[in-house]
């Protein structure tokens, strides 16, 4: 069965739709101070939940607002579920690399961008770093991972509906079968993610809260305290948001809550879900892609297409595709929050080292992310707004790229 | 304190980060124009169709993306407008006070 289209409005809609998307993740991301790999190395270095609840709702509201949208008939099964990804050892490889690249390098897929956007020189050679690292992949490891994900060596063979949960629980995708299971994943989700958040608030004042250190792993929060650092001072829980609250907001003199943000987040997916089904990938896709598209890019004037004979880049990598566009729209969004709020300035970081690490840790990023067929957004919140089962391995997976890249952080200090 | 703008020092990076917004939106419009259809069609020329993209994606890209462009233009035109002004009503009120 192929996917179905739900609106018929034709490709520029479809990429009018991730352009908005992309400006909408871009402010809302940088505006929110959103970081997958801040979120998840606060837990091991402050033992700080709130960030990572807030990503555990952020997929839970996502799998339930894509379960709506097909329970109620606006979008096909089909749309959900036909670019699920393979999945095998390369997810679990893949993700572990990525968490501890992007730990050292300072910033995830999404983080990176947007950082990068408002000025950080650390996660512009992180994007860099990852274009060579998805070039590394290219040539060194997809011809081997794609010998096994083709011979069923430690991978399924299929993807799409064989790795749809509604299918592989009820050998259904009826209407019923994908309620049923969006329910039973997402709000469990939503729940352990408000509770990992009130328990955080509970054992600790707003004030240590408010830390900057909040988000970070523990060097890099160093390096943030004296403002030297890619991660950035967090205004982190928002208690109560009153009038005026909300309209400080809006005038960009105070950040979004972790909660607003995945709120808005999962909005942006939702619109992605509706408007690209049938067309493309109908999900988010940051750079685990693009990383290597626009290496492929820049290298076009100069007479060069990586297309025409790479590996990966010839098989695997459609010359354009909507994500382009919502990557080009993600840092626009990004950097007009920044600019508008006063946030804009080119930071360089004091310690030059960093500057290394933040190459390094973007090639182990292209790597890692290539490996594992999608980032911390393409593959691990997108499958859970498929209802695949891949961002699951995917969260474990980075989760302990991320601790073992504090150990060496903290050993490194 | 909020009101003492005197005490505020002129950011001309303020004035200059929304022209190269407008640059880079322009710049990326041409260079989409240029090289990603070129490089598409070598595809065809080559007779590699996995990564091929169809004319009607290419042309929705396009015109999606010139839409992007002016609007994006639009905005750092009026970004810029409105910090130049600050800028000026803050050159009028005089230089930053010693201790500012």
């Amino acid at each position: 069965m192929f996917p179905q289209q739900v609106l018929p409005f034709g490709y520029f809609f479809v990429y009018a739709a991730f352009g908005i998307s992309g400006f909408v993740l871009g402010w809302v991301a940088q505006r929110g101070n959103y970081c997958f790999v801040n979120a998840m190395s606060s837990v091991f270095t402050t033992k700080s939940y709130y960030r990572f609840g807030g990503l555990l709702i952020l997929f839970g509201v996502s799998s339930l607002l894509t379960g709506l949208l097909v329970v109620t008939g606006v979008v096909p099964a089909v749309d959900q579920y036909y670019y699920n990804y393979f999945s095998g050892w390369y997810v679990v490889v893949g993700a572990t690399i990525f968490g501890f690249g992007a730990t050292m390098a300072g910033g995830c897929n999404l983080s990176m961008l947007y950082r990068a956007a408002s000025g950080y020189v650390q996660n512009m050679l992180e994007l860099v770093g990852m274009m060579v690292g998805t070039y590394v992949f290219a040539v060194a490891i997809w011809p081997f991972q794609s010998y096994t994900m083709a011979n069923g060596i430690l991978s399924t063979k299929l993807g799409a509906y064989t790795e749809y949960i509604p299918y592989d629980l009820f050998h259904s995708i009826s209407q019923v079968s994908v309620g049923v299971t969006a329910v039973a994943l997402g709000f469990p989700l939503v729940a352990l993610g408000i509770l990992l958040q009130r328990k955080t608030r509970s054992t600790r004042p707003l004030a240590a809260a408010l830390a900057p250190t909040a988000g970070a792993s523990l060097a890099v929060a160093r390096a943030t305290s004296a403002g030297l650092g890619p991660l950035p001072s967090v205004g982190l829980p928002q208690l109560r948001l009153g009038l005026s609250g909300a309209k400080e907001m809006l005038l960009l003199r105070r950040p979004y809550g972790a909660n607003l943000s995945s709120l808005l987040l999962a909005g942006a997916l939702a619109l992605v879900f509706v408007a690209g089904a049938g067309y493309t990938f109908n999900y988010l896709v940051i750079t685990s892609s693009d990383g290597g598209r626009f290496l492929e890019y820049i290298l076009m004037p100069f007479g060069v297409n990586l297309a025409l004979g790479t590996p990966w880049y010839n098989d695997a990598l459609p010359i354009l595709d909507p994500s382009v566009l919502m990557v080009i729209m993600l840092i626009v969004g990004a950097f007009m929050a920044s600019l508008l709020s006063g946030d804009l300035k080119l930071r360089i970081p004091r310690q030059k080292k960093r500057l290394g690490i933040g190459f390094s840790g973007g090639i182990l990023v292209g790597i890692g992310v290539r490996t594992a067929l999608g980032c911390n957004v393409g593959l691990m919140w997108t499958s859970f707004a498929q209802l695949g089962y891949d961002g699951i391995l995917f969260l474990f997976a980075m989760l302990l790229g991320v601790w073992i890249a504090v150990r060496v952080q903290r050993r490194l200090v | 304190m909020r009101g003492q703008a005197t005490a505020v020092r002129p950011r001309y990076g303020r004035l200059v980060a929304p022209l190269i917004l407008a640059l880079f939106a322009v710049g990326w419009y041409q260079f989409s124009i240029v090289y990603i259809q070129r490089a598409n069609d070598q595809l065809v020329a080559n007779n590699n169709l996995a990564v091929y993209v169809s004319v009607q994606q290419v042309q929705g890209y396009l015109a999606a993306l010139l839409d992007a462009t002016l609007l994006t233009i639009s905005a750092a035109l009026i970004a810029f407008a409105y910090f130049f002004v600050k800028l000026v009503m803050a050159k009028s009120r005089g230089p930053p006070s010693p201790a500012g």
